[in-house]
Formats: structure tokens, sequence, C-alpha cells
């Protein structure tokens, strides 16, 4: 119940900072709308009593008014409704940004590869669809609850023992908890069905599947395993509603017992001659118009509850911000790198993880210096390039940057000077510009420096072929999107990480998996040069991981990881003379050259 | 007026609500319109027993007025709990109504996706839409057809409890009194209607700026891009653009609703108010002179109101009809889309082809809605049974080549043939399951590993052998071994027991797919790109093994590693949409062309290094 509260508090005060005043004029309007329901029925108390008392114009005057009040009371609630839908929207996208900036926010990428932070994450981002109408269903609920007191006044005004009816309301509240629960239950059990019958339906609309699917001759196999999900499910949750319907059926009855409980005691009197034929019009008015009202409240209060779970997962991802986020920064970072980046014994371990990544990685990276990790999958290459981006701290040792501690640094301010490009790029559904731009938001609009990344991404013809040029629609979700091959989505990728102007660190992982050898050359060929002009003014570090040996040899410093630890290191040819893991490897796929 | 009522969409929703079978449909819309036409029975019960007042009063307790009263009460009791009960049983037959709905358009929805057996009617700018918007809404991010089709239940519901309260107040009181009553409520409520008609239409030409709106939410609410959007500190930006998108839609939005709905309904509110004080003040006056029974008086004034709240907006059913129904819109116009566009099949089965070669035929092709041509005049012979492998710079047109092949796109010049036979004639489906290929952007499907591998051959998927075999193939026998539930393991974590592979370990999976679908028949194997993520000895490993195991199949291997493409038995350079080189490792190599410069790329790194250690 607090936790309603809460959550009650919490939307009605962000919708309020959306729009005071369509939130006002909602709010009047409602309240106009729920009180002169119950006000009707008053004035069918006055137009019966009067009628009977043969005074026409007092009946007449009562009968315009209480006309009036009924419209009202249905136009007012429509009305509002328009103005709430509109803050609603809003409320929408401000819950949506919050969460943006809080699952953004954290120094810390750790939690991400937590199983029990990905779900919770999960379950977040689907609240964010409930945000959509919890104003209506709260704004609802507070109507529905000032027409039952305004209700509730009138009763007792009557007879003070009808104030005990409220009570009755409470046996449909529980059931329909209980009933809610209990189909909560059942979904949660079906939660992997679910998923699967719907990831089995995506595939339908999933080009990329589409090929394999009709090439292996899968298509019947993926709908028929799809459809038994889908009626597995539905057996199971129409089984739960019905089960669930039972425990509503219980407290509606219950309540209707107490209702005409009262309607028969009114009755009752009346027929000792104590009450007016007027007042029993009242009150059977009433009680079905509490009745309705009553029925929508306990619909609504399942949803209640939801936002109220909602409302708490986002408190606890604010929680968890504010205390992951890092103390205020005890150092500036420096203009430019003058005696290099140290890792002293650094070690680390992914949450819920039984061992290590890294462990005892002893580093010295001078300033710039060019740097190529090489290792098998599952070496610990790209969590070491995590680490120095920041994501995650280590779970031991110490990383200096020019004898500042990373720890030390406004992870914000570190992180703008880093030019980065992973493995797990993103392709971004926008304008070709935009692909690129976004690396440096300032450049964005800026023909030259886009022109410039693409050129040293080898990306220029690309652009070129695409009619739009740089204001090409890429993606295939848009209708006159274009579609680009893995190849070029990497490109553009290389583009974005070469954008930004004088960083310190620029960080590639696993650059050319899907390059041409042309593209690849150029682009190493560029890279080379730009990273050492970059080391040569800034004292840019260049830190990249790759599986080709061919690149990999240009590397002032080669890094050989094994297990989480560094097991060489070294110029190419020190390696080579080493004749250790390195020069095994190279020659591998050097004899395929030969 | 009419058609406000009754769009075509509803029209066609409401005919094909009988796919959900008489058990489903029968229950619901009966016990609907039973729950909705109750409360004519309180109301007419409660009404007679104040009538009776009067004389039960002047006559006290125990007299015949007071009996009368009693009883009367008893029976709005009766009608009262027997609405209560049916309350929840009219969810729960909703609820079946609209799941059964929902079964069926997915199937309707997966049927028209599957239909065409090649891809390009998919790719047609209409179709596409719709299959978003509906298959979105199929899946349960929105209101769904199945929503929308219950909902009509609901609102016939409140249809028949208005005129259901009309009826006795025409009886008892005036048929002029019911009829304008009713015929108020009704155009209220069109009004009512065909405002957030055009409303949800004006939405559909703001859908743009929605789908916008969304795409930049999922990018700042995923975890996909979250490393970018760190680094590049791209969270304001994602947010300037998401609110911006959703700004243009509610503007749209706003002013359709003030225009074409506030407006309206306020003005139809004045006169519905009008017409109720005119039933009210005859009524009252009436009873005020004697002409109307006290039972017709709180009958009328019971009554009168419930009939007007027909024009009342229905939390249960109306936006569950307008979207839904544009969902359900959107299906047919996917369907339609699909059919317009065609699919061609001959009818000639293809057996065991290929026996000789297949050859491309001055093959020219471009992609739908684009005019730059991807092949151009291609002429290709590749011999059955022996191994080719493709080469050429990023978007050559390698992916293109082998997308034709497999019948995936038809070419828009020029011909492809099998031991002579133009492609078109075989039977479509069945020449698609002769070609097992594995594209770079392969499935993962959160399936177990059996499944993950048996989909290349379904009927192999209960033989452990044939899949351990292919898995071995794959070098993928390490993974299987590490896998706790072997075989039955669910590749997503997002089932119980279930695992995350890493990107090397899927492409092993992806490779046995590839290998157990020519165990089980196909004969021409493609790989795209198989070894992008593997490492170094992984790699080496694979290649070793796959000129073994395709011995026997004609196979085209697309790769940029030069390492692994020499040991093909041909290789072709692709150029400008056109093969440029042909011929063996070396006699390309002495050849000096495209394919030399590419290689020696490549190779003078290695080379380079021997010369420093010389």
């Amino acid at each position: 119940m607090i936790d309603v509260l809460i959550a009650l508090r919490f939307v009605l005060a962000a919708a309020w900072r959306q729009s005071r005043p369509r939130m006002f004029a909602a709010f009047s309007l409602l309240l106009v709308g729920s009180v002169s329901g119950p006000l009707t029925a008053l004035g069918l108390k006055h137009i019966t009593n009067d009628a009977l008392r043969g005074h026409s114009s007092a009946a007449v005057a009562a009968a315009i008014v209480t006309a009036a009040l009924m419209v009202l009371s249905l136009t007012a609630g429509g009305v509002a409704h328009h103005l709430y839908f509109r803050v609603s929207e809003e409320l929408q996208v401000w819950f949506d940004i919050q969460l943006a900036e809080l699952s953004n926010a954290t120094t810390s990428l750790a939690h991400f590869d937590s199983d029990g932070f990905a779900d919770r994450m999960e379950l977040v981002r689907q609240d964010s669809n409930l945000m959509w109408n919890s104003l209506e269903q709260i704004l609802g609920t507070l109507a529905n609850l000032t027409a039952i007191v305004t209700a509730a006044v009138l009763l007792a005004r009557t007879e003070p023992l009808l104030l005990l009816l409220p009570l009755f309301a409470i046996p449909p509240l529980v059931g329909g908890r209980w009933a809610t629960r209990y189909v909560e239950r059942i979904r949660i059990e079906q939660a992997e069905a679910i998923r699967r019958s719907r990831h089995l339906f995506a595939l339908a609309i999933d080009p990329e599947a589409g090929k394999e699917l009709r090439l292996f001759g899968l298509t019947g196999e993926v709908r028929r395993r799809q459809e038994e999900l889908w009626e597995q499910t539905t057996d199971r949750l129409v089984h739960a509603n019905l089960v669930s319907s039972v425990f509503v059926l219980g407290g509606q009855l219950l309540f209707a017992a107490g209702y005409l409980g009262a309607v028969y005691l009114i009755v009752h009197q009346a027929i000792e001659g104590h009450r007016s034929a007027g007042t029993v019009v009242l009150v059977v008015a009433l009680a079905s118009q509490v009745n309705q009202q009553v029925g929508a409240v306990v619909a609504t209060a399942a949803q209640l509850q939801r936002v109220a779970r909602a409302v708490e997962r986002l408190r606890w991802l604010r929680a968890l911000v504010a205390e992951t986020e890092p103390a205020a920064a005890r150092a500036s970072v420096p203009q430019r790198i003058e005696r290099g980046i140290v890792l002293r014994d650094v070690a680390f371990r992914y949450p819920g993880a039984s061992e290590d990544a890294l462990a005892g990685v002893d580093l010295e990276l001078p300033p710039g210096a060019v740097v190529a990790l090489v290792g098998e999958n599952g070496a610990g290459k790209t969590t070491l390039v995590k680490l120095l981006c920041r994501f995650y701290d280590p779970t031991s040792g110490q990383i200096d940057i020019d004898g500042t501690p990373l720890g030390d640094l406004d992870p914000v301010e570190w992180r703008q000077r880093i030019a980065a490009g992973f493995q797990d790029f993103q392709r971004y559904e926008l304008l070709l510009r935009e692909n690129v731009g976004v690396g440096e938001l300032p450049l964005l609009d800026d023909d030259d420096a886009i022109a410039e990344a693409l050129r040293e991404a080898d990306a220029v013809e690309l652009a070129e072929s695409l009619a739009d040029g740089l204001e090409t629609q890429l993606g295939t979700n848009w209708a006159n999107g274009v579609d680009l091959s893995g190849g070029q989505w990497q490109k553009l990728a290389i583009g974005r990480a070469l954008i930004r102007p004088q960083p310190l660190l620029l960080v590639l992982d696993e650059p050319t998996a899907a390059l041409d050898a042309h593209a690849e050359h150029a682009l190493f060929e560029r890279y080379a040069a730009s990273t050492r002009a970059a080391g040569a003014a800034s004292g840019a570090i260049s830190v990249f991981t790759s599986h080709r040996f061919s690149t990999v040899r240009m590397a002032d410093l080669i890094l050989v990881l094994d297990g989480g630890r560094i097991a060489e290191r070294g110029s190419h040819a020190e390696l080579i003379a080493l004749d250790g893991i390195y020069a095994e490897l190279f020659s591998v796929q050097e004899a395929a050259y030969r | 007026m009419l058609e406000t009522f009754v769009d075509r969409k509803r029209l066609v929703l409401a005919r094909d609500l009988r796919v959900t079978g008489l058990g489903a449909l029968a229950p619901a819309l009966l016990v609907s319109v039973l729950a909705g036409a109750l409360p004519v029975g309180f109301v007419v019960a409660t009404s007679v027993m104040i009538g009776a007042l009067p004389a039960a009063i002047r006559d006290g307790s125990g007299s015949h007025g007071a009996h009368r009263a009693y009883v009367a009460l008893a029976l709005a009791a009766a009608s009262f709990a027997l609405r209560q009960a049916l309350v929840p049983i009219q969810t729960l037959t909703i609820v079946r109504l609209a799941r059964r709905f929902d079964g069926w358009a997915r199937g309707r929805f997966m049927d028209a996706a599957f239909a065409p057996r090649s891809i390009a009617p998919l790719e047609d700018p209409t179709a596409r839409e719709a299959a978003t918007m509906s298959g979105q809404a199929l899946q349960g991010w929105w209101f769904s057809p199945g929503d929308a089709a219950a909902a009509n239940i609901s609102v016939a519901a409140r249809y028949a409890g208005a005129i259901a309260m009309a009826i006795p107040i025409g009886i008892l009181f005036a048929w002029w009194a019911a009829v304008w009553l009713l015929a108020s409520g009704l155009v209220l409520r069109s009004i009512f209607r065909h405002g957030f008609g055009r409303v949800v239409a004006r939405e559909e030409q703001g859908f743009r700026h929605l789908r916008l709106a969304w795409y930049f939410r999922q990018l700042g609410l995923g975890s996909a891009a979250a490393k970018e959007i760190r680094i590049f500190a791209l969270v304001p930006w994602l947010a300037a653009r998401y609110r911006a998108a959703m700004d243009d839609f509610m503007a749209l939005q706003w002013s359709a609703r003030w225009r074409s709905f506030i407006a309206p309904w306020l003005a139809g509110s004045i006169v519905a108010a009008g017409v109720l004080a005119v039933v009210f003040v005859s009524v009252a006056r009436g009873a005020a002179h004697g002409d109307v029974s006290l039972g017709t008086l709180a009958l009328v004034l019971q009554s009168g109101f419930a009939v007007l709240t027909v024009a009342s907006w229905y939390p249960e059913a109306d936006i569950q009809t307008a979207y839904g129904g544009q969902n359900y819109g959107q299906l047919l116009v996917l369907e339609e889309a699909i059919a317009a566009a065609g699919d061609t099949s001959g009818s000639l089965d293809p057996g065991s082809r290929p026996e000789r070669e297949l050859r491309f035929e001055n093959v020219s092709f471009s992609y739908p809605g684009s005019e730059r041509p991807v092949l151009a005049g291609l002429d290709l012979t590749i011999p059955a049974r022996r191994s080719l492998a493709i080469v050429g710079l990023n978007g050559a047109g390698k992916t293109t080549l082998v997308k034709l092949l497999a019948g995936l796109y038809e070419p828009t010049g020029g011909r492809i043939t099998c031991d002579g036979t133009d492609l078109r004639e075989f039977d479509r489906a069945a020449w698609q399951r002769r070609v097992a290929a594995i594209f770079q952007d392969f499935r993962r499907y959160e399936l177990p590993l059996r499944e993950n591998v048996a989909f290349g051959a379904l009927q192999l998927v209960h033989d452990d052998d044939a899949i351990r075999r292919a898995l071995e193939r794959s070098g993928g026998s390490d993974l299987l071994a590490s896998l706790p539930g072997g075989l039955e393991t669910p590749l997503s974590t997002a089932y119980a027991g279930g695992t995350d592979l890493s990107g090397g370990q899927w492409q092993r999976v992806a490779i046995a797919r590839a290998l157990i679908a020519v165990d089980g028949g196909a004969s021409v194997l493609v790989l795209d790109e198989p070894t992008a993520n593997l490492d170094v000895r992984a790699e080496a490993q694979f290649f070793e093994r796959f000129l073994e195991t395709t011995r026997d199949v004609t196979s085209i291997l697309i790769s940029h590693r030069f390492s692994t493409v020499r040991r093909a038995d041909r290789i072709v350079v692709l150029e400008h949409g056109r093969v440029v080189e042909d011929g063996t490792h070396e006699e390309l190599v002495r050849l000096g062309g495209r394919y030399a410069e590419m290689f020696e790329l490549q190779a003078a790194r290695f080379a380079a290094g021997a010369e420093v250690e010389e």
C-alpha cells in the first residue's frame, strides 16, 4: 500500500512538472465530473419528492439541474481524458530520458554483465511502456475514490449506519489482488514459452532469418513451433483467468450482499414510514454508481501495483547509480601524455564470474606508442581495453595515466579524450553523416571533418556511391533506408572512431574483421601515419586488437595475452626471436601465404 | 454517419471473428450482451419497488404493497448479483477470444511472410512498414488485432445495454423519449468515434515520427550501444532527438484532437443535455400532475442517463478497437503488398542436380528500389563437386551472387542455369533445399544446441550422431563438451540452464548447421566469411578439415583472408559486378592482376617480417 502511495506521489509530481496548466485543468475537470455523478442521485431524490408532492415547478427545476449534472459528469471526464493523454505522452518521454541517463550514467559497466542486473534492466525497460497510461490509471482511481467518498457522505447523511458500506469494498479489492497475483504467477511460469514464441514469430519479420529459413526449409517448422507455444500459453493463461475469476467473483458477491443489505434497510425504513420514496431513489441510484466505481478501482488496483513496482525499480536504479558513481575527480585529465600509461598488478573479475578475466598485469605503455594486443578468443584482450576506457574499475591493482591514478580522473572527461571503435560496433540506422558524426557531436555538421574521417576509414567511395551522399538514410528499418554490407558498416564505425580530434587514447578492437584486403591495408597505412602524428602531437597511445598478424607486426609494442595474463611482450622482431606463442601463431598464418 | 459506425476494417474484423470458433465466440457474445443488458433488470425491478412504496407506506408492513416491494427488491438483488457474477466470466471469455484471434492472426502473418520463396517481396517498402507495425502489435508491444476483435464484443455489450435501457422507457413512458435519448446518445457516440478515428488516422500519418522516436528510445535504453554511448557521450543527443521526434508526433496529434474531437464533442454534449432535460422535465411534470406513476418516474430517472452513457469513453474497448484495428489493417496491407509483388516458381524437381555445373549467363542485378547495379553482365561457370572461392572488395557483390544462386532473388537480366536448366524452371522451394548456406549474419536461435545445429536438416533433429559429427567437423566438439546440458542446452541465458556463446563459438555452430544440411541432402555448400570471428589456430584447423569434408560437394567460399582462399580448386575475383579474374591460386598470382595485388598486400606483411629476420 505504501509503495502505491509513493508511486502515486512520484507520478503526479512528475506529471505536474511536465505541464501545470494541463494538469490543473484535467484535475479540475475530473473533480467536477466525479462529484457531479453522486450529486445527480441527490437531484433524482428531489425530483421524485417534489413530483410526489405535486410541486411541478420545483420538480422541473430539479429535473433541469439533474440533467445538466449528468451530462457534465459524462463530458468532464471525456475532455479531461484528452488533456492528460497529452501529459501522459510527455511523462513517458521524461521517464524514458531519465532511464537512459541512469542506465548510461554509471561509470562502471560491470553491472551490465551480471545476470541479475540484465534481467532487472529488462523489466525497467518494459516498465517504460507502463508509464504511458500510469497517469490515466492514477487519475481515474482518484476520480473514482472522490466519487465514492462523495456518495458515502450523501449516504451517511441519510443513515449513519451506511457509513459501514465502504468496508464492503474490501473483499473485492482483496479478491482482485489475489486474482492478479495468481495470473502474474502463471505469466512468470510461462515466461520462457512466451519469450520463445515471440522469438520464433520475430524470425518471420527478419529478412536475414528469411534467407536461412528458406534454404533450410524451416518455415513450416518455425511456424508450427510458434503456434504450439502460443496455444500452450493460451491454455495456461485462460485457465489462470478461470481460477482467478473465482477470487474476483467471491469479492464481488460479498460487496453486492453489503450493498443490497443497505438498500433493504432503507426500503424497510421507508415502509415503516421513516423514509421518503425520494430517499429510496437516492440510495438505489447511488448503489449502482458506487458499484461501477468500486469495480473500476478494483480493475485498476492491479495496474497501480505494477506502476508501483516500476517506480520502485526506477528508484532502485537511481540508488545504484548514486552508489557506484565515483567520488568527485581529484585530478584533471592531462592535456598531453608525457610519461605514459602504467598498469600495476591489475586484476579484474566480472561480477558473478568464478575466475579472473585478467590477473597480475604489469605494463608500461610509453607516450606515442602503438600497442597491439594478441591472443586467442577469451584471452582477455577486450577486457584490458575496457579497463583502459574505464568501463570497469580493476578488482585490484592500479592504472596510472601520466602518474595520476585513473580512478582519480573524472570518467566523463577521460572518455572525452578517447577515440574508440569496438568489435560489436553499433549500426546506427540514421543518416550516413550521423553514423560518423556521433563520434564527435560538435562536428556533426562539419562536412570537412566528416569527409576527412571517411577518408581515413577508406569509405570515400562508399559515400560517393550513395545517391544522397552524406544525407543518405541507412538501415532496413526505414522505407527509404539503404542497407550496407558488414564491411561497409565496419568502415563507418572506424570513421566514427577516427573523427575525434586530439585523443589521448585511441582504441580499435578487431577493427578489420569484415574488411577486404585493400581496405585493411589502406586502413593500417593511414592508421599508422595518423596515430604516429597524434602520438607526436599529444603523446596519444593507440591500442588495437587483431587476429591478423600481418597488421599486428607494425605495432611498437605487442602484448600476447594468454589466460588473462601477459605471456609475452616486445616488438615483432623480439617476439619472433623469443620463439614462443607469438612466433608459433605467426608462423601458422604466415605459412598460408608462402 | 453510417460509415463512421461501420468502417471497412471493423467489418472485416467482425467477419473474421468467426475464426475463433463458435466455442469461443458464442460464450463471449452471450455473456457480454447479458452482462450489458442485465442492469435493465435492476432498474425495472427497483422502479417497480419504488412504485409500490406509497401503497406499502400507507398500508404498513405485511400489506400487499409491502409484499410487492420486497419481491421487487429480491428480483433487483438477483439481477444485481447475477451481473456481478457475470463480469469476471466476461473478462475470461474476452481474454480467450483475444488470444484465439491473435493466434490465428500470427499464423496468418507468418504465412504471408513465408509465402514468397524469394525475399524480394519482403523488402518492398510498403510491405516492410506494414510488417513492422502489425508485427510489433502481434508480439504484444502494442494493441493487437485480437484486442480489437474482442473489444468489439464489449462494444456490442454497451450498445445492447443502451437499447435495453431505452425499451422500458418507450413502453412505460413515451416512445418519443426513448427514441430521442437513444438517438442523441448514438449521435454523440458517433461524433466521438469519428473524432477519435481521425486522431488515429492522423497518428498514422505521424507514424514516421513515432518510429523514429522509438528508434532513439531503444538506442538509449538498450545495452547494445552502451559502450559507444559512454565514449561519445551520446545520451543528451539521443534524448534531444527522441524528444524532438515525439514533439513532432504530439503536435500533429494534439491539433487533430482539439479540432476534430473535443470541440464537436462539447457541442454534442450540450445538445444531449438538452434532450435529457426535456425528457426529465416532461416526466417530472407528468408525475407532479398525477399522469405518470411513481414507478415510471423512477424508471425514467434511472434509465434516461444510462441510455446516454452509450456515448461515453469505453476504457475496455475504444483504444483497443482503434489501434488494434489499425494494426489489423496493416496485416491486410502486408498480405496485399506481398501478393502484389508476385512470386514465381517453376515445377521441375531438381533431383540430385547439379551433376555437371552451375552457370551464370550475363547476369545483372540491382536491389529493389535501387538503381545501382550490383552485378552487371556476370558470366561464371561453377563446376559441380569442386570448390570455388570468391574474392573482391567490400560491396563487390559477392554475397549478392550467392543470394541469386539460392533463388532468394531473381536476376534482373540474364539467367542462371543448373546443368543447362534455367533455375526458374525448378520448383523454387525444392531448389533452395539443394543449397546450404551460412551468411555473415547467420541466425542465433533461442533454442537448444540440438536445434541450432539440426535446423540445417530437420529430419536429423533426433540423430545425435549426425549432430555430433557436424559439430566435430566445424570445430565445435569442445563447445559441446563444455556445455552442462550437452545438446539440450539452450543457447541463450534467458532460458533456464541456458548459456550464451561467444562470437567464435556461434560461428562454429552455424558452420555445423550448414554441414549437417549437406548430410541431409543439400549439394551446394556456401560459406560467407565463415572464420571472421575465429582466432588463428581455430581458423587454420577449420580449413584443414573443410577440404576433407567437402570433397564431394559443390562448395563456394567467400573470404577476405587469402590464406584460406588459396586452397580452393578455383578462385574468381569480382569487381564492379563482374568476374575480372578466374583461375587457380598459382595461375592468378602469375597473372599479376587484382588477385596477385591483393594477395601480395597481405602476404607482404609476412614477407617483410622474413626480411627483418634475415
